[in-house]
C-alpha cells in the first residue's frame, strides 16, 4: 500500500514538473516553421487579434478607450503624420483658418459614403459636431466635447463647404480633428440616443462592425467600395483583410500562449517587459505613444503630497535608468520628460529627472524633515509615507522596483491593489496618494486634459499651481506656432520641477503577430490600424 | 522519525485493528512527507537560518537569472532571490492556513453540535444553510467573501475558513446524532445533568474525533485554496512574498524564466501532497 502511494507522490511531482516546463518550451518550437515573406500584399483572410480587455461602448465620440475596433470604423477630417506630427488632409481636402483663430472653413471630399449608403457632406459633419455638444451636456462625451470647447456652431455653405465657429481661438482644433473621438459618424447615427450609439455606430471607415459578442469577441468586415483612405495609412483602397476578429484574452500569458501556439494571428500588449517571450517567433509592430508618458500622478490635495519639497524629493528618488535596465524590454524606454519622445515639441529633460540621493536629502532637510529611526523621513510626527493604488497587477514588479528605490531614499510607498470601483470611489473622495496612468494626444492640449482641474477632475480637484494652469489654458488659444511650442516647453519643465507628475516609462503600443502577417499600422497617438495589414495565404 | 510515532501509538491503543506487518518496518513515504512538512515549518519559524538573502530588496544587476549556486531558485524580474522569497513567504502562507483551519474548526464545531443536539427547527434551518454552501464550490464561496472583505492575507484566511465550514459541520452533526442517542448520554440526562454539561462532557469528546482527521485532510486543501486566492492577487500587499503570489508573478515569463513559476509551484505541490498523504495514513490507521 505505502509503496504505491510513494510512487503516486513521485508521479504527481514529475507530472507537475513536466506540465510547467512543457509550457516553457512552447515558443521555441513555434519559431521553426516561420514562412518566408513576400513583399506584395495579398487580399483576403481573417486576422484574429487577441486583446486584453473588453471595451464597452462602441462609439468613440462617447468613450476615450476601446480603440481597437472603433478606430477601424470611422474616418477623420484630417490625419496626423506619426513621424512628423504634421496635419494632412483626409476627408477634408483643404481648410482656411481666420486670422483670429476662431473660424475654420473646410472643403470636404466628394464621393465618400457611409457604410449604410448615406452621403458624407457638410451637413453630416455639422450634425456630428452638434450632436457631440448634446452628448457632452448629458455627460456622455468628456473627451470629444472637450475638443470642441467653445464651439458656437457650424454653417453649411454648400454640400462640400462647412464653416465652424468658436468663441475663443482654438490652436489645437486641427489636431483634435485627427483624433478618434472626432471620427465622423453617419447622420442617422447622430440622431440616435447615447445608448443606441454605444451598441455600434455607422462610419465611413475601411471596416464595418459585423458582430459583437459581449465580453468575448468583436468581428469587423471590410468595405469593398472603400477608396478614400488616408495616404498616410499605407492603403487608400479597400482593406486587404476580409475580416478582423478581436478576441478578448485578458491574461497576458494566455495571450502569448495563444499566439505562439498558432491559435490566433496577433496579440496586443504582450505587456511592457516581456517582448522576449514572443520576439523570436513573431513580427513585432510598435509605436511609442505621443502624449503624456506613463506617469505617477500625485494627489496634490493629500496632506503629504501637497507639499512641494516632498514632490520634488520623490522626483529625484526615482532611478529611471535603473528601471530601464532591470525591467523594460527593447520596445520601451524610460521617461526622459513628462511627454514622450514622439510628442511634437518634445525636449530631453532627463537632467531634471536625474536620480540623486544627495538632492533628496538636501531638499527634505531644508523643508524640516528628519530621518526617523526606521530610516523613513518624518516631520512633526508624520512619516513620509504615501500609497499607490492600482487594480491591474501586471505592473506590480515595476511598482515594487519604484517602492525599493523610494525606500532607499527614506520614502515609504505602500502598494495597494484594489478593485477599479474602489479606486474610482477613493479618487472621488480624495483618499489616495499616487495613481499610475498615461494620456495620448500629440498636441500640447494634452496638458489641459491631464493636468488641469477643469478636465482632470476628480483626480485634480483644485489646481495646485493656478499660474501654471493659466499658462496651460493660454497655450491652447495661442495661434503663433513658435510661441505655442515655447509655452509647451515651459509647461513641461514646470510640471517636472513642481513634481506634478512623476514620469516613469514611455507608453508603447505593441502588436505581435505571426511571421505571416504584415503591414499593421498605427495612428499618430498610438492605436493599431489594420486597413493596410495583410496575411500570407497558405 | 517523530512523525512515525503517533501512528504506532494509535495502533497500540487499538490492538484489534493491528495489521499483520512487522511493527519496525520504516515507512519511507511517511518519513519523506514528514521531512517535507518539518522543513516547511522550520522555514516559517526561522527563515533566516535557510537563506542569507534579502527577500524584499533586489539587486538590479542580478535580475532574471536562472537557478545557480548563488541563487538556488534563480532571481525574479527585479533581482530578488526567489529562494529567499519562497522561504520568507512560508510564514504568511502557513499562518493563513492555520487561521483558516481554526475558523473552520471552531465555527463548524458550534454549528454541528448545536444542530445535532438541539435538532428540530434550528437543525432544519442550519442544515439548509449548509446545503446552500455545499452546493457552491468552496473556492467560489471564498472568492465571493474575499471580494467583499477586501485584499490581504488575513481576509484570504477568513474567506477560506468560512468556505470550509459547511463540510465540517455536516460531518460533526452526523456524529452528534449518533452519540446523542447512546445509552450513557441518556443516562447522564436521567441523572439530571444540565444540557450543556452533557453536550461538552459526553457528546463533544466523542463526536470530535472524525473532525480532527478531517482537519488534517483539509490542511492540504486550505494551503491550495489560499495559494489560489493569492495567485489571483488577493493576498499580501507587495513586496511581501507569498507562495501563490510568487507563482502568479512569474506566469508572464513562462517562456523565458521557467523557474519563476515552476519552483514555487513545486514547493506548493510537495507540501500539499505530503500533508494529504500523512492525513490519509492517519485516517487508515485509526
Amino acid at each position: 500500500m505505502h509503496k504505491k502511494t510513494t510512487a503516486a507522490i513521485a508521479a504527481v511531482l514529475a507530472a507537475a514538473a513536466l506540465i510547467l516546463t512543457g509550457c516553457s518550451s512552447g515558443s521555441d518550437a513555434a519559431s521553426v516553421g516561420a514562412a518566408s515573406t513576400s513583399a506584395k500584399p495579398v487580399s483576403g483572410g481573417t486576422l484574429t487579434v487577441g486583446i486584453s480587455d473588453w471595451c464597452g461602448a462602441f462609439d468613440k465620440q462617447q468613450t476615450s478607450g476601446c480603440n481597437f475596433a472603433n478606430i477601424q470604423i470611422t474616418d477623420n477630417l484630417v490625419d496626423q503624420d506619426p513621424k512628423t506630427g504634421k496635419i494632412v488632409p483626409w476627408l477634408a481636402t483643404a481648410w482656411k483658418i481666420s486670422d483670429d483663430g476662431k473660424q475654420y472653413t473646410f472643403t470636404l471630399r466628394k464621393g465618400v459614403t457611409f457604410s449604410n449608403g448615406e452621403v458624407f457632406d457638410a451637413q453630416a459633419v455639422k450634425d456630428n459636431f452638434d450632436s457631440i455638444i448634446v452628448l457632452g451636456k448629458q455627460g456622455n462625451a468628456f473627451q470629444s466635447s472637450a475638443y470642441l470647447l467653445g464651439y458656437t456652431g457650424s454653417t453649411v455653405i454648400d454640400p462640400t463647404h462647412l464653416q465652424v465657429e468658436f468663441s475663443t481661438p482654438k490652436a489645437g482644433f486641427l489636431q483634435s480633428l485627427s483624433e478618434a473621438p472626432l471620427g465622423i459618424v453617419s447622420p442617422s447615427t447622430t440622431k440616435e440616443t447615447a445608448q443606441q450609439r454605444a451598441d455600434g455606430v455607422i462610419g465611413s471607415g475601411p471596416f464595418v462592425l459585423k458582430s459583437i459578442t459581449q465580453d468575448k469577441e468583436i468581428v469587423l468586415e471590410r468595405r469593398h467600395d472603400y477608396t478614400w483612405g488616408s495616404p498616410l495609412r499605407g492603403n487608400t483602397g479597400p482593406a486587404y483583410l476580409k475580416e478582423v476578429d478581436f478576441k478578448v484574452i485578458p491574461d497576458a500569458s494566455a495571450r502569448i500562449g495563444a499566439l505562439t501556439s498558432g491559435q490566433i494571428d496577433a496579440i496586443s500588449y504582450p505587456s511592457s517587459n516581456n517582448i522576449s517571450e514572443v520576439k523570436s517567433s513573431s513580427n513585432v509592430f510598435k509605436r511609442a505613444s505621443a502624449g503624456v508618458v506613463y506617469t505617477l500622478y500625485p494627489n496634490t490635495a493629500n496632506p503629504i503630497l501637497s507639499q512641494l519639497p516632498v514632490r520634488q524629493a520623490i522626483q529625484h528618488s526615482i532611478n529611471r535608468p535603473e528601471i530601464k535596465k532591470v525591467l523594460l524590454d527593447s520596445t520601451t524606454d524610460a521617461a526622459t520628460n513628462i511627454v514622450s519622445t514622439s510628442f511634437p515639441g518634445y525636449e530631453d529633460l532627463s537632467s531634471k529627472l536625474a536620480y540623486s540621493k544627495s538632492d533628496v536629502t538636501k531638499i527634505l532637510t531644508k523643508a524640516g524633515w528628519q530621518k526617523g529611526s526606521d530610516g523613513i523621513w518624518a516631520k512633526d510626527g508624520t512619516r513620509l509615507s504615501v500609497d499607490l493604488q492600482y487594480s491591474d497587477p501586471t505592473q506590480t514588479q515595476l511598482y515594487e522596483l519604484i517602492q525599493q528605490q523610494l525606500r532607499a531614499n527614506g520614502i515609504e510607498l505602500q502598494l495597494k491593489q484594489l478593485t477599479a470601483a474602489q479606486i474610482t470611489a477613493n479618487q472621488a473622495s480624495g483618499d489616495w496618494g499616487l495613481y499610475y496612468g498615461n494620456l495620448t494626444r500629440p498636441d500640447p492640449d494634452v496638458f489641459l486634459s491631464a493636468f488641469t482641474a477643469k478636465f482632470a477632475a476628480p483626480r485634480i480637484k483644485t489646481d495646485p499651481d493656478p499660474s501654471l494652469a493659466a499658462l496651460i489654458e493660454q497655450q491652447s488659444s495661442e495661434l503663433d506656432t513658435a510661441k505655442r511650442t515655447q509655452e509647451s516647453h515651459q509647461i513641461q519643465e514646470r510640471l517636472i520641477d513642481e513634481g506634478l507628475g512623476f514620469p516613469i516609462e514611455q507608453a508603447t503600443s505593441v502588436i505581435a503577430t505571426k511571421k505571416t502577417v504584415h503591414g499593421v499600422g498605427f495612428t499618430a497617438p498610438w492605436w493599431a490600424i489594420f486597413g493596410a495589414a495583410w496575411k500570407e495565404q497558405q | 522519525m517523530t512523525d512515525v510515532l503517533p501512528l504506532e501509538t494509535a495502533a497500540s491503543t487499538a490492538p484489534a485493528r493491528r495489521r499483520t506487518r512487522t511493527p519496525f518496518r520504516v515507512r519511507y513515504d511517511l518519513v519523506l512527507a514528514g521531512a517535507v512538512l518539518l522543513v516547511i515549518v522550520l522555514w516559517a519559524a526561522v527563515p533566516q537560518l535557510f537563506t542569507s538573502q534579502n527577500p524584499l530588496v533586489g539587486v538590479g544587476a542580478a535580475a532574471h537569472q536562472a537557478p545557480s549556486a548563488a541563487h538556488p531558485f534563480g532571481t525574479d524580474m527585479i533581482g530578488r532571490d526567489l529562494f529567499a522569497r519562497v522561504v520568507y513567504g512560508t510564514r504568511s502562507s502557513l499562518q493563513a492556513t492555520a487561521v483558516a483551519i481554526a475558523i473552520a474548526f471552531v465555527a463548524s464545531t458550534v454549528i454541528g453540535l448545536v444542530s445535532g443536539f438541539v435538532g428540530g427547527v434550528l437543525d432544519e434551518v442550519l442544515m439548509r444553510v449548509v446545503d446552500v454552501m455545499l452546493a457552491v464550490p468552496s473556492l467560489l464561496v471564498s472568492l465571493l467573501l474575499v471580494t467583499a472583505l477586501g485584499f490581504g492575507t488575513t481576509n484570504v484566511a477568513i474567506a477560506v475558513g468560512i468556505g470550509s465550514v459547511a463540510a465540517f459541520s455536516r460531518v460533526l452533526r452526523s456524529e452528534v446524532l449518533k452519540v446523542r442517542t447512546a445509552a450513557y448520554v441518556e443516562a447522564a440526562a436521567g441523572t439530571g445533568a444540565r444540557w450543556w454539561d452533557i453536550l461538552l462532557r459526553h457528546v463533544l469528546p466523542l463526536a470530535i474525533t472524525p473532525i480532527l482527521a478531517l482537519v488534517a485532510l483539509e490542511f492540504g486543501g486550505a494551503i491550495l485554496a489560499i495559494a489560489s486566492l493569492n495567485f489571483l492577487g488577493y493576498g499580501a500587499a507587495p513586496p511581501a512574498p507569498d507562495w501563490g503570489g510568487l507563482v502568479s508573478d512569474g506566469r508572464n515569463y513562462l517562456a523565458t524564466a521557467w523557474w519563476l513559476t515552476t519552483l514555487p509551484g513545486l514547493v506548493i505541490v510537495a507540501v500539499v501532497v505530503s500533508a494529504n498523504h500523512i492525513s490519509r495514513v492517519l485516517g487508515e490507521s485509526r
